[in-house]
């Protein structure tokens, strides 16, 4: 761990003692109201009840309506996991600011140490104490070689060479990343990335880490690197607060507050905060699905009170499996899956056959990278195939840096490939001879094959609404008038209220900006979109809202490839998915078929969704429960259909929680 | 080499610089010359990298000599041509030859030299460097921690600002933005692309001002160096070279001179 022993504290930097006293259990200190006699003590006397104190804190940005935190009482102890859940302008963000001394209350005050972020001085300490993680890694790290980037806190805080020497292996060793001392950041993974940004807070010795959604833009490989990372620091008895709308990562938390409207609606325990899933929802958290799956299956009586966290508790306690008349594999567990109702067969995919969709064959592809030798460059594209027919959802599966965003250039038009076939309805645009013909073909491929790139918001430019989603369609030749109607066309098919068209695009909520951006590609009628991560950083009810809209445009008859991290996601919207690894394809089938493969799923590097995972632990334990599961629902009702064969022989009641 | 400070190699280089351009006559670029090539053998450099990085610059020197013999300076009034050959429609002297072929050298030598020093120093090295020597000019307002800062910060962000702008412009042609186009829906792609990198910009600046915040920096008081960099024995013998190179350098040039 970084150190904090009495070595760490080098020249200059005088930490204000800290109050090991009150480092015990944590589930002590939000009860502790006498908290208010630590005001007595005034700057510079450590805090006896918690490393933080809020009182009656409210902050209001410049020009905003409504408070971002209003009124919050809040103390927090000297170490844990404390995680903050609520959704997108809840004032998560916003009170991570304030405890770390880069936001000034305007009412109330906030005290860390005992020292008031208040007067200057005061804020100095509490920056020193408490140390600030952001969402975007690239946006902190300051230095092209990662030692140097770690490096930067302690220069700033005037220590000698050698003490900031040993500070960037301790840092370094602590989040994992000592391997990488020389390297340039910018090759770093985005996890790599974030916990380079933590080695880079640790090495200024804080008691406090604070991560403001550290992992909302990582893919789950990395998210689950960062979150081992946050509860190493929580275990060294650092306080770490950990703000998130991920409320899996709030599961190891020794203490959830729920944030809303800058309130806090509810503190305690996970397993008090997650006991109310419905209240969560309202609120705009998603629940854990460890959480969705008890709730559903206590209302069917098949689990007790006590609020499930994590899958293996489920699967604990729903213990030995009933005594099945037909017993485990008997029969054909497949067909006890109801075909869902909602999701007609897609088209029968015969790519001999079928010249129209958006077709990749033998596509190989290279980046051009002038600091490799040629012969060290790797092909991102290796001989990788793919058709997305009309009225169809495929969905592209693959860790980071598989390969995937390559794919939808290729779709697109925008990559030209090394080798292979591109076409999209028969056509294929690189054959087009000369300049003029070629650059229209090329427009007509972009036309019809629409492209929404990860973080589409970021390429807006125009200060209307309608002026952003009519850009597309003058591109392609349309009259501003014809430009305007097919604007207010995609914006109404994506679900944004008319109202909106007038405004300015920066000034919209997060998942409007989402559907937004996305209606300023549908707004050229394209025949078939490729979404890449489209509910990336969105919120529970911003992912709710495009998940509809993308049922919607496959519903219209529009092919869609969408290229995903989450396979819940994958496993409730696509037909069909398609892994891809190194460039090349892997695996492709029926939705269903490529997430029942669970040992292949783990070699590509992919977790089958939850209601998968939960059904295969539970085979495991000989539960007669069918393969090929995908949501969380057919689960439950796989369950059920389970513990109703129990019942029906008069099986003894529900296990309770062994 | 790659152990030397970088303040050595920053001002060896610019003495090396001010007698390449200044000194006159075979011997002065032939003491350069010999001065790069130990340079080389000591350090050895990956050549194949050291090409790749200079690929460009090299086909400039060659261009150069090109340019010199063809459009090769006219002989003075009174000044013998030197020797003629006629190639076709083109005249050559050897005046235009050997002014073209130490144009070509010269330059040669400097970028040799630049890529060199690049190439085994650590660029932040370079900007510690940087900023230890213009320390002493902080007094008439040279802003040398701010400089080295930004360097420091331009060298970090550079890729990424140019992947960014790939990205960008790779989401706007998909929506149709043409670069090619004519007249003003040119204009309306350019608007597409520089608005959002602009954007970008000042959010990645703004949140890495809060970032900097967070990580304690206040500005130059009270910030320590880690990057330390020690003048060594090393060093006391590459600045001797380099001081030789230009006394004699200088020397050679006032004899050719004389002479000539």
């Amino acid at each position: 761990m970084a150190g904090r022993d009495g070595g760490a504290r080098g020249a200059g930097e005088r930490a204000p003692e800290r109050s090991e006293a009150g480092a015990g259990p944590i589930s002590e200190a939000p009860g502790a109201r006498g908290a208010s006699t630590a005001a007595a003590h005034g700057p510079g006397a450590p805090c006896a009840m918690g490393l933080m104190e809020l009182r009656g804190v409210s902050f209001r940005y410049p020009g905003a309506d409504a408070p971002a935190v209003d009124a919050l009482d809040l103390v927090l102890p000297p170490a844990g996991l404390v995680a903050v859940l609520g959704g997108n302008g809840s004032g998560k963000s916003t009170l991570a600011r304030l405890i770390s001394g880069l936001l000034v209350p305007d009412t109330g005050t906030v005290l860390v140490g005992g020292y008031d972020t208040r007067d200057a001085d005061g804020r100095a300490r509490v920056r020193r104490l408490v140390g600030t993680v952001f969402q975007n890694p690239d946006n902190q790290i300051v230095a092209p070689v990662v030692e140097d980037d770690v490096a930067f806190g302690p220069e700033n805080l005037g220590l000698p060479p050698e003490e900031i020497g040993a500070r960037i292996g301790r840092a370094l060793a602590a989040v994992g990343m000592s391997d990488h001392r020389r390297s340039d950041p910018h090759r770093l993974s985005g996890g790599q990335k974030q916990r380079v940004a933590i080695a880079g807070i640790l090495a200024l010795d804080p008691r406090c880490v604070c991560l403001d959604e550290p992992t909302s833009l990582l893919d789950p490989a990395s998210r689950a690197e960062v979150g081992r990372v946050v509860r190493d620091l929580a275990a060294a008895r650092h306080l770490v607060v950990l703000i998130t709308h991920h409320a899996a990562e709030a599961v190891a938390a020794d203490r959830v507050l729920v944030l809303g409207a800058g309130r806090v609606l509810a503190d305690g325990s996970p397993t008090d905060v997650f006991g109310a899933p419905e209240r969560l929802r309202r609120w705009g958290v998603e629940p854990p699905p460890a959480v969705t799956v008890w709730a559903a299956l206590r209302a069917r009586g098949l689990l007790g009170a006590e609020p499930c966290l994590r899958m293996d508790d489920v699967v604990r306690r729903l213990g030995r499996p009933p005594e099945a008349r037909t017993g485990p594999g008997a029969g054909d567990p497949e067909r006890s899956v109801a075909p869902d109702a909602t999701r007609p067969a897609g088209p029968a995919p015969d790519p001999a056959h079928a010249p129209r969709g958006v077709a990749l064959a033998h596509v190989r592809y290279t980046y051009a990278d002038p600091a490799l030798p040629r012969a060290a460059r790797r092909p991102a594209l290796d001989g990788f195939g793919i058709r997305v027919a009309a009225g169809e959802c495929v969905a592209l599966l693959g860790r980071s840096g598989s390969g995937k965003s390559t794919v939808a250039l290729h779709c697109a038009a925008i990559l030209r490939p090394d080798g292979g076939v591109v076409t999209i309805d028969g056509v294929d645009p690189w054959l087009v001879r000369g300049r003029g013909a070629r650059a229209r073909a090329l427009q007509a491929v972009r036309r019809r094959c629409g492209l929404v790139f990860q973080h589409p918001e970021e390429q807006f430019f125009e200060e209307r609404v309608l002026d952003e989603v009519a850009f597309a369609p003058r591109n392609f030749g349309a009259t501003r008038e014809q430009a305007s109607a097919a604007a207010r066309d995609a914006l109404a098919l994506a679900g944004v209220p008319a109202e909106v068209a007038g405004r300015s695009p920066f000034e919209l909520s997060g998942g409007q900006m989402r559907r937004v951006a996305i209606a300023a590609v549908l707004a050229a009628r394209p025949a078939y979109l490729v979404l890449d991560e489209p509910t990336a950083g969105l919120d529970a009810d911003g992912r709710a809202g495009v998940t509809a809209l993308v049922r919607r445009l496959r519903a219209a008859g529009v092919g869609i490839l969408l290229i995903t991290h989450r396979m819940e996601e994958a496993a409730a919207l696509a037909d069909r998915a398609a892994v891809i690894q190194d460039g090349r394809l892997v695996g492709s089938g029926p939705v269903r078929e490529v997430f029942a493969q669970a040992a292949r799923l783990g070699a590509w590097g992919l977790e089958p969704p939850d209601g998968a995972a939960l059904l295969a632990a539970l085979r495991a334990r000989g539960w007669a429960v069918p393969d090929g599961v995908l949501s969380l629902d057919e689960a439950v009702a796989a369950i059920v259909a389970a513990g109703a064969r129990r019942a029906a022989q008069g099986g003894e009641e529900p296990r309770s929680p062994a | 080499m790659h152990r030397l400070d970088a303040r050595t190699k920053i001002l060896a280089s610019l003495a090396y610089m001010v007698v390449l351009l200044a000194g006159r006559g075979p011997w002065a670029l032939g003491a350069c010359a010999a001065f790069t090539a130990a340079w080389l053998v000591a350090a050895r450099p990956p050549l194949g990298a050291l090409w790749r990085g200079n690929r460009v610059l090299a086909y400039l020197v060659v261009a150069t000599f090109a340019l010199g013999v063809l459009l090769g300076p006219v002989p003075a009034p009174g000044q013998r041509p030197g020797v003629e050959w006629r190639i076709g429609p083109l005249l050559v002297s050897s005046l235009a030859l050997s002014e073209a072929l130490a144009a070509a050298v010269r330059l040669g030598l400097l970028v040799l030299q630049a890529a060199l020093v690049t190439a085994t120093t650590a660029p932040l090295d370079l900007v510690a460097g940087m900023e230890r020597l213009l320390r002493p000019f902080r007094r008439i307002g040279v802003p040398a921690h701010e400089l080295a800062l930004m360097t420091g910060l331009a060298l970090r962000f550079i890729p990424v600002l140019a992947e960014e702008a790939q990205r960008i412009a790779a989401a706007q042609a998909a929506r149709g933005a043409d670069l090619q186009s004519p007249g003003r829906a040119r204009l309306r792609a350019l608007v597409a692309l520089v608005v959002p990198l602009l954007l970008s910009v000042f959010r990645r600046a703004d949140q890495l001002a809060l970032a900097m915040e967070a990580r304690g920096y206040r500005g130059e008081e009270g910030r320590s160096r880690w990057r330390q960099s020690r003048f060594g024995r090393a060093d006391l013998v590459a600045a001797g070279a380099a001081l030789a190179l230009a006394v004699s350098v200088v020397a050679a040039s006032v004899g050719w001179r004389g002479g000539a």
